[in-house]
């Protein structure tokens, strides 16, 4: 029988990542995947021949350098666009634009208010320096390790020593961050709603939570997540893979095929083989079974476990325990192809901001109503718009002179009050996003050669995601990092040994691109008592 | 800026000609202009541009709070000799002006600097510092009292929000009038010289901080006895649109006595011999430090800061008074590098151990020597300091360790600073 | 009227039952008080008002939930009058068909509950046994200064305590704590039961008060704080005469103690001399000195409209200039000529706190559309009937009827004329589903929106907390970071309302531990 020394199951970014730090650190990798082509939500396709975007997500967004460098990709070929950090654009025609020049950022928000352009800096300084306290606990596993009565207990007082020993202003910050509303901790920064809303825009993209919902503010923090704090002053940048999400895909596959790792596609894991309470293998749909010392998985929580195994294999309570992780979709995709490129009178030619995304989008008070809509599961009136055309900074990504567009909507329920989507709402929906689009874009209709619009639900059928949520399991603070994906976890490590998560349903989570599959290998190394660069 | 069509004739030996259309090639702009987006024009011009542009041989420039200016205008040595020979004119346009008037500005300005303003008259002007609650410094400037009701305070960086949010309860109207405000440093020995050649009378009588309301060929200006070079020196502050007139009838007056147009080097330079730390250069804005570390307490920057801790109220007061007691965990230092050549300075090192950082360095020619500002932890300030210094021959670098002494008084600190009358002439 | 020149140890400015508390204590302990109260009655909202001869009623508040044993004993508040008609109220979520649901407090109780409920039953007895649990850890801090966030070793040896105290109680019970912080009671609830009415019920108890629904975070945590809050005390308790009783015996106590109550006295500000407070200016002129000023107004409106931003330091204010009380319940007190019946309740039962609660979603909602200035569409309310018990409150064989409508907006759009009959009329159509003969026995009423809770009896915003109950003011971050240990930033005033430390509900420990943190403060 085939034998490996780690199964990774799905050819996802994180799943890659993790194969790429096994297989460097010397373990025989086999990844296996169901589809065609490795990439899972990173995947690429093409919407009209030679127009290529990532089909579900918006494809921005980079690598941490950690990861970089600890993989070598920049060898492999993978490069990162800088961008600006995009435009939001205002029902009334306003705009607001995010710049990194700090004084030049500050005479946009002078546009707006003075004042506000001044307390910038404070904002920006809090913004930074959560990041820092952040970055390290999301490098690695949130639980302490600590086994037994005493060793926990030590654990945790050692905790109390620690926060105890933070200065009153850095816990007030903490506390401020991870309780408030982004509206509320906003207000004591700001006086003008359009440059709250800016910054609320950016940070609610992807999460379950409105702008006026307490423990939103620590949303506010993503943008900067990538931000080493240089001089500039500005605002934080957007990154995106040179080439398109296929680019970083192909440099992780070519990372793993070179330490010796091996890829099979169409290659779907029906079962994971347990005995004598550990994790031994998995058999494929074809009947055949490989045998290996670890399983990772790459799939969410909820199928790595309701759908991989015989539930009465599992550890008593398990079962009740994945299925209480709640994971909702929130987004929809909508992908064009366009043969010209978009033109925006209402912006002024030339801004440079306009290539790291346009956000359409209302004052708080508009996305909070758009979030309500989602809670009451009603189709929605006016969502919140997150727009990229990586083919303005990457012309690779288009025929010549033709552009690609995608727009991920928020908030978008996975099921409406009144049943499932239907044929026609999902054509409302296209046309509602093409009217916006319209707005800020006059004539981009005729323009338009492709167009696709996918909802939560076909993410969940194409690709598995369970209720399409592309954050594999909410992001609230309850599920969270010692509580991701359940309480207790906190880590890749699972109650069945031999078994690992590297998927974003683990900590991480979707903070960090290819978090979850380094914690995952660096994890899974540390048990096998191998030093891994992880 | 609107070119000069009306000044006195009599100036061709000057060689500035504003009507001269090369010479306009992009006008300056001072105030952003809100028809134009930001991303268009990353840096703004002063009023004096097309006046230094023209004075400039060098054809360095230097960004200061989104302004160019020029960093060195002919060579810093000869500028060097004028400041501390004669008298030099430079411009500060890019300082923030922020105009605090009514009713209860006295109150506001009372509880928002550390310092007690009872004894602030009319038309003089003091130093003042500002802190957030911890006791962090958020900036310092100086304000000056224009009215009885009316106060102007001068800064290095802009500190609007928090004016604006201390501003809540008072009677009070807090403007940023910074782009409206042009401003003109003449420093140097002579310098009282040339502004009594240029037909201001009465300046000598001028004490030091204080201010008067003057006209030099028909422009009025506020002329206040400020500076940052520890000698004699004024700064006038004048309308945007009159300042390249007083700046051509200044240098015409003045050409004579020796007066010369320097640039933001020289600014630092002087400061630094006087022995005065910058925003943004020496300290950060405590709403600006990302790292804690990085904002510092008046106990750390300045020997004797100006504070008045008996005040019942004022921000940062209740930490202030606190950290009164307490010795401050680091200072800033005036340190004299033994070298006699210019190298770059940048650790401070006690017995081997990393102690501080120089935050400004320069070779002061007063002395002949590196000089630099740099925060020391206060433990080692009694040790035996070196600092690291680091030169560039050729394509190779050399790091030495230069052993280094606190300097006791600043590099420069003229009597003439202070003195009544202020000398005219030398 | 206002004594003058008298010498006063303390002043407490509003008379609402926490200032009444904090003034008896410090009289209790020998400090000559002047509690100063704008109005014509002491109490705030723990008072009885007349809606109609012979009817009276608790007008705001009309349950003591959580009345600390030790105010009671220690202010000998029986010994001034204090008597209960009830103890130990029931709760009973009310069904539509019939099926009303005892929420069990006995064993006999629960018997009956799982009868009703075989499938929720034991996933009931295992929720509130880890809300207790949880609450047994946070419910000997309520009844405590909390440390303040600038003493590191304070701090490190209270936080070390709750470690250690968790750590007995469980293994997992300091993790799940910190889990459930963040929790939306909503998903909670979803996850662990299966009816809808035990669902709505236990959210509804949880939510009541603020304003935020049951899908938002933080609110499984309140749920743990009120079940902290009822550990305090001895259970849900009905005083005789209504909750006007329980303020009448605190004043009693003051005056025993030589403390003196001025009703009609208007404190238009505090005086701040050299940094420090000094006492009180009233309105008609006049002021009242005294070393020490309790405020048990609302802490921002203490600060920015009594204090002034003058006195204190710029960001001593950046906090609380955002935190606006809004209060989103609104009362309605009804005068009935009979005793209503509700279908399928026991007799005895009709004394219970009765629960009206539409499903999960439509509390969330109403929460949203409350917070849009729109009226729910289907009220969520808690209903008493105190004269069952309390016979004294009504005329021989007629009612009064309390009721408390959640998810009420304190600014309605277009404002409120008009809109308060609306309200009634909703709120008597779907008490009319259970009980048909209620519409037609109302023979006089009062509709109290949260904006009437505030004018006529001081609560600011109509809020019951004076700033919600959020998890960024809760501990020593309530009311806001810098003011957790009841001392403000101006030397000489303390804050003893709502808005501090545990917050609302008629439970007197913001006032109680004011004062004794006041008076720690004065022998050392």
């Amino acid at each position: 029988m085939e034998r490996h020394d780690a199964i990774v199951i799905g050819a996802g970014l994180n799943g890659l990542v993790a194969a790429a730090y096994l297989a460097q650190a010397g373990l025989d990798v086999l990844v296996l995947d169901r589809g065609t082509a490795p990439g899972g939500l990173a995947s690429e396709h093409e919407i009209a021949p030679g127009y290529r975007l990532p089909r579900f997500t918006l494809g921005s967004g980079g690598l941490p350098p950690r990861i970089v460098s600890d993989l070598g990709l920049a060898d492999h070929g993978l490069r990162f666009i800088r961008a600006e950090g995009g435009v939001t654009c205002f029902p009334d025609g306003r705009y607001h634009a995010s710049y990194r020049d700090g004084v030049v950022y500050r005479r946009e928000i002078s546009r707006f208010s003075r004042v506000d352009a001044d307390a910038f800096t404070r904002y920006r300084r809090d913004m930074l320096r959560a990041v820092r306290r952040l970055a390290p606990l999301l490098a690695r596993p949130a639980h302490s390790g600590a086994r037994g009565l005493f060793g926990r207990l030590r654990a945790q007082l050692a905790h109390a020593d620690l926060i105890a020993a933070m200065s009153p202003d850095d816990m007030r910050d903490v506390l401020r961050l991870w309780t408030l509303p982004a509206s509320d901790f906003l207000d004591t920064y700001f006086e003008d709603d359009f440059v709250k809303a800016h910054l609320a825009a950016a940070a609610m993209i992807g999460g379950t939570l409105g702008p006026c919902t307490p423990t939103s503010a620590a949303r506010l923090v993503l943008p900067w997540l990538a931000e080493t704090g240089d001089a500039s002053g500005g605002a934080p940048e957007t990154l995106m893979p040179a080439g398109g999400t296929s680019a970083l895909v192909q440099a992780l596959v070519s990372a793993v095929g070179a330490a010796g790792g091996v890829l099979r596609m169409e290659a779907e894991v029906t079962d994971v083989r347990i005995r004598d309470g550990k994790v031994k293998g998995i058999v494929l749909a074809n009947g055949e079974e490989i045998e290996a010392r670890a399983v990772l998985s790459g799939l969410d929580v909820k199928r790595s476990f309701l759908s991989l195994f015989q539930w009465k294999d599992l550890p008593e309570g398990l079962v009740e325990r994945v299925g209480r992780v709640r994971m909702k979709g929130v987004a929809a995709k909508v992908n064009l192809a366009l043969d010209a490129a978009p033109v925006f009178p209402g912006l002024p030619e030339g801004c440079p901001s306009i290539g790291g995304g346009l956000r359409l989008a209302g004052t708080i008070p508009a996305m909070e109503r758009a979030f309500a809509d989602w809670r009451e599961r009603m189709p929605p009136r006016d969502p919140l718009i997150d727009v990229l055309i990586p083919s303005l900074l990457d012309p690779s990504l288009a025929p010549e002179g033709g552009h690609v567009l995608s727009a991920l909507v928020h908030y978008v329920p996975e099921e409406l009050h009144d049943g499932p989507w239907t044929g026609e709402r999902r054509d409302a929906l296209g046309d509602l996003v093409m009217t916006r689009l319209a707005e800020i874009s006059p004539g981009i209709a005729e323009h338009v050669i492709a167009i696709e619009i996918l909802l939560p639900d076909d993410v969940e059928n194409e690709i598995g995601l369970t209720s399409g949520d592309l954050s594999h399991g909410e992001t609230t603070l309850d599920q969270f990092f010692a509580n991701r994906p359940f309480p207790g976890a906190g880590g890749a490590e699972t109650p069945l040994k031999n078994f690992y998560l590297c998927s974003p349903s683990a900590h991480p989570g979707p903070l960090v691109m290819g978090g979850a599959g380094a914690n995952a290998a660096s994890t899974l190394l540390a048990a096998m008592g191998k030093r891994g660069r992880a | 800026m609107t070119p000069d069509t009306a000044h006195p004739a009599g100036d061709e030996a000057s060689a500035i000609d504003l009507d001269d259309e090369r010479a306009k090639v992009d006008p300056a702009l001072f105030e952003a202009d809100p028809a134009e987006p930001p991303f268009a024009r990353s840096v703004l011009t002063t009023p004096l541009h097309l006046v230094t542009s023209a004075e400039s041989r060098t054809n360095r420039w230097i960004r200061w709070n989104g302004y160019t200016v020029p960093e060195v205008l002919t060579d810093l040595g000869d500028e060097y000799r004028a400041l501390r020979g004669t008298a030099i004119l430079a411009d500060h346009s890019p300082l923030v002006k922020t105009r605090i008037s009514g009713r209860e500005a006295f109150d506001y300005l009372q509880r928002l600097v550390a310092r007690d303003l009872s004894l602030l008259d009319v038309h003089s002007s003091v130093h003042v510092i500002f802190c957030e609650s911890g006791g962090r410094v958020l900036g310092d400037g100086l304000l000056f009292r224009l009215g009885n009701e009316e106060y102007r305070l001068v800064t290095e960086e802009s500190h609007l929000a928090w004016m604006a949010e201390s501003a809540e309860g008072f009677r009070v109207r807090v403007e940023d009038v910074s782009a409206s405000i042009a401003m003109l440093s003449l420093q140097g020995p002579l310098s009282a010289s040339c502004l009594a050649e240029a037909g201001l009378e009465g300046i000598e009588k001028l004490a030091a901080f204080g201010a008067l309301w003057g006209h030099i060929g028909g422009m009025p200006l506020y002329v206040s006895r400020t500076g940052a070079t520890g000698d004699l020196g004024y700064e006038l502050w004048t309308d945007a649109e009159d300042a390249p007139h007083v700046w051509r009838r200044l240098m015409e007056r003045g050409a004579s006595l020796g007066l010369r147009p320097a640039g933001f080097a020289l600014r630092e330079l002087a400061r630094l011999e006087a022995g005065l730390p910058r925003a943004g250069q020496d300290y950060l804005s405590a709403f600006a430090a990302v790292s804690a570390a990085d904002a510092v307490t008046p106990f750390e920057l300045w020997s004797a800061p100006p504070l008045a801790t008996e005040k019942p109220v004022f921000n940062g007061g209740r930490a202030l008074r606190r950290l009164a007691g307490e010795r401050p965990f680091r200072r800033l230092v005036l340190l004299r590098a033994e070298s006699f050549e210019p190298a770059s300075l940048s650790t401070v090192l006690c017995g081997g151990r990393s102690v501080g950082a120089v935050t400004t360095a320069g070779f002061s020619p007063a002395l002949g020597a590196n000089i630099a500002l740099a925060l020391v932890e206060s433990a080692s300030l009694e040790g035996n300091l070196s600092v690291t210094a680091c030169r560039r021959e050729g394509l190779s670098s050399r790091e030495a360790l230069l052993p280094v002494r606190i300097l006791p008084a600043p590099a420069w600190n003229s009597a003439r600073r202070v003195a009544i009358p202020a000398p005219l002439g030398l | 009227m206002i004594p003058e020149n008298d010498v006063f140890d303390a002043i407490v400015v509003g008379g609402g039952h926490n200032g009444l508390v904090a003034a008896a204590r410090l009289a209790a302990a020998g400090k000559r008080v002047f509690v100063a109260e704008a109005r014509a009655s002491a109490g705030g909202a723990a008072v009885t008002s007349e809606i109609a001869p012979g009817y009276a009623i608790s007008a705001v508040a009309h349950l003591l939930e959580g009345f600390p044993r030790r105010i009671e004993r220690k202010l000998k508040l029986a010994k001034h009058g204090l008597r209960y008609a009830a103890r130990d109220v029931a709760t009973v979520a009310l069904d539509r068909d019939g099926k009303h649901l005892v929420l069990p407090r006995s064993r006999k109780q629960f018997t009956a509950f799982a009868e009703a409920l075989p499938k929720d039953a034991e996933a009931y007895r295992r929720h509130v046994a880890r809300n207790r649990a949880l609450a047994s850890l946070v419910s000997p801090l309520l009844g405590e200064c909390p440390p303040a966030l600038s003493d590191s070793s304070a701090l490190r040896s209270f936080l070390r305590r709750q470690v250690l105290r968790a750590a007995f109680k469980g293994r997992d019970v300091l993790p799940e704590l910190l889990r459930v912080l963040p929790e939306a009671i909503g998903d909670r609830l979803e996850a662990e039961f299966e009816s809808p009415l035990l669902k709505a019920a236990l959210a509804f108890d949880a939510t009541l008060g603020g304003a935020e629904g049951p899908y938002s975070p933080g609110t499984s945590f309140r749920a743990i704080l009120r079940e902290a809050v009822r550990m305090r005390g001895r259970g849900v308790m009905l005083p005789a005469g209504g909750m006007g009783a329980v303020s009448d015996a605190l004043v009693a106590v003051i005056a025993a103690s030589g403390g003196e109550v001025h009703l009609e006295t208007e404190v238009l500000g505090i005086l701040v001399e050299q940094g420090r407070a000094a006492g009180i200016e009233i309105a008609g002129g006049g002021q009242v000195r005294a070393p020490l000023v309790f405020s048990a107004v609302s802490p921002r409106s203490t600060m920015l409209d009594l204090v002034g931003a003058r006195h204190v330091e710029t960001e001593d204010l950046r906090e609380l200039r955002h935190a606006v009380p809004r209060g989103a319940t609104a009362k309605i007190n009804l005068a009935l000529d009979c005793l209503p019946h509700i279908a399928g309740l026991s007799p005895e039962l009709h004394a219970a706190r009765l629960l009206v609660v539409p499903s999960l979603a439509e509390l969330e909602e109403a929460a949203i559309a409350s917070r849009n200035g729109g009226l729910p569409l289907e009220p969520a309310m808690e209903v008493l009937l105190p004269s069952v018990a309390d016979k004294s409150l009504a005329p021989e064989g007629r009612h009064v009827m309390s009721i408390i409508v959640h998810n009420v907006p304190g600014e309605m759009n277009g404002g409120w004329a008009g809109h308060r009959e609306a309200l009634l009329q909703r709120v008597l159509r779907r008490l009319g589903d259970y009980a048909p003969d209620i519409p037609d026995a109302v023979v006089a009423g009062e509709v109290l929106t949260p904006l009437d809770i505030d004018t006529k009896y001081g609560l600011a915003g109509g809020d019951w907390h004076q700033g919600d109950i959020r998890l960024d003011r809760l501990f020593s971050l309530r009311p806001a970071p810098g003011y957790g240990d009841y001392e403000a930033p101006v030397p000489g005033l303390w804050l003893c309302g709502a808005g501090n430390h545990p917050g609302g509900g008629v439970t007197g420990l913001p006032g109680w531990i004011a004062a004794e943190a006041a008076l720690e403060r004065w022998t050392t």
